[in-house]
């Protein structure tokens, strides 16, 4: 695939799919950072491969000698599968336009802008999972001193801070005391990224029966912990605020 | 001949003798930072018995480390009256308090104090910290918590 070609349906299936070529990926990654209905596309489609395959998880494999029985399975298996697909379909149209900019973080781990393996570069993920430390805002100080100084040694450096359990309150809407300060540092820093756990927000609004909102500048992680593994596998420093 | 089997054996005898040294903690080299940006006094005097536990187990020789105070972490330095001069609100640093510190200082290990919190909080290094000087300071500890893991150091936060 060359940049000059469109991106397709097939593409982002592909993608999905996990069936691309590494440069491909990168290429779509990077797209998709600058496509914000591109990635909602791409989570969208993820989302109904999540429904298919629970679909099947319960359906037994037919077997050669009911070949008939197994063919009604089939067919009984697809309906169900269209008719899930169809509900969330028309959930998706009616559900209120997601309340944050949903962004794939990218997995080779070079954050929103492109990663420059010619370059030494610092990497730092920030694990903030206590409540106290989410009402200080004490680790805004502390993002912006690094960034800052960094940024004026030209030295380059990503940050990316990762909110779960208790943490999740500094990204919260209507819940975080720093909502002007995060949007002040998301638009100065682009190598600054704030990450919310999917797995604490669900567990909020079921715990709480509420509605988790995000402050606008925060990308979502299925989950936090294993986020932050990958990415100290891919060689970034670890740093529990 | 002769002369070479000796040489040889003593050799051998020698590096076997260094292998059962290294082995003995069972552990070999480590290097490792510690980190500590809190300042409750229990937890901190936690983070002190972990890192003598921790020379124990490895033997100081074997031990490369270093632990990386910033924010509230400061704490543990501060002395108890000069607390009130300094944005901080607790001064640890009191003589039992000292005292530990100084004995792990005595077995190689290593403060690093950031001065950007220094800065923040209004704090002189020469007259509000137990026994810091320059060479103890570092621009920030959170990019000094990165340098050193991407030299090889393992975290740990107590």
């Amino acid at each position: 695939m060359s940049t000059s070609k469109p991106i397709g349906e097939v593409d982002l299936h592909s993608l999905v799919d996990g069936e691309i070529a590494t440069d491909e990926r990168a290429e779509l990654h990077a797209a998709l950072r600058d496509d914000e209905a591109l990635s909602a596309r791409v989570c969208e489609l993820a989302r109904y491969k999540d429904l298919v395959q629970l679909a099947y998880a319960d359906v037994n494999p037919p077997q050669a000698s009911r070949a008939t029985g197994g063919r009604i399975w089939a067919v009984a298996a697809s309906m169900i599968i269209a008719a899930l697909l169809a509900v969330s379909g028309i959930q998706f149209l009616f559900q209120e336009p997601l309340p944050s900019r949903i962004v794939l973080l990218d997995p080779d781990g070079s954050g929103q802008q492109l990663a420059d393996p010619t370059r030494d570069e610092t990497r730092i993920v920030m694990h903030l999972k206590a409540r106290e430390m989410a009402r200080t805002g004490e680790v805004l100080d502390e993002l912006e001193a690094v960034l800052e100084a960094f940024r004026q040694e030209g030295r380059p450096i990503r940050i990316e801070l990762v909110a779960q359990g208790e943490g999740l309150e500094l990204v919260r809407e209507g819940f975080s005391q720093y909502a002007e300060r995060i949007q002040d540092l998301a638009g100065r820093y682009d190598n600054l990224t704030f990450v919310a756990c999917q797995n604490s927000i669900e567990r909020i609004s079921r715990e709480q029966g509420v509605e988790v909102h995000l402050l606008p500048q925060v990308v979502i992680t299925s989950s936090g912990v294993s986020h932050i593994a990958q990415r100290q596998a891919q060689g970034w420093a670890y740093i529990l605020i | 001949m002769k002369k070479i089997v000796a040489l040889i054996s003593s050799v051998v005898f020698f590096l076997g003798f260094a292998a059962v040294a290294v082995a003995e903690s069972g552990y070999g080299k480590q290097k490792v930072v510690y980190h500590i940006n809190y300042d409750d006094p229990k937890q901190q005097a936690g983070a002190m018995r972990n890192i003598q536990n921790h020379i124990n187990a490895v033997g100081a020789d074997n031990l490369d480390l270093k632990v990386v105070l910033h924010g509230k972490g400061l704490s543990l330095l501060l002395t108890p009256d000069t607390a009130s001069k300094t944005k901080l609100k607790l001064g640890n640093a009191s003589d039992e308090m000292q005292a530990k510190i100084s004995g792990l200082k005595d077995q190689g290990v290593d403060f690093q104090v950031c001065a950007n919190t220094l800065k923040g909080k209004k704090i002189s290094y020469e007259d509000d910290l137990y026994d810091v000087d320059k060479a103890d300071i570092v621009p920030s500890g959170v990019a000094e918590l990165a340098r050193l893991q991407a030299k090889g150091y393992t975290y740990i936060k107590p």
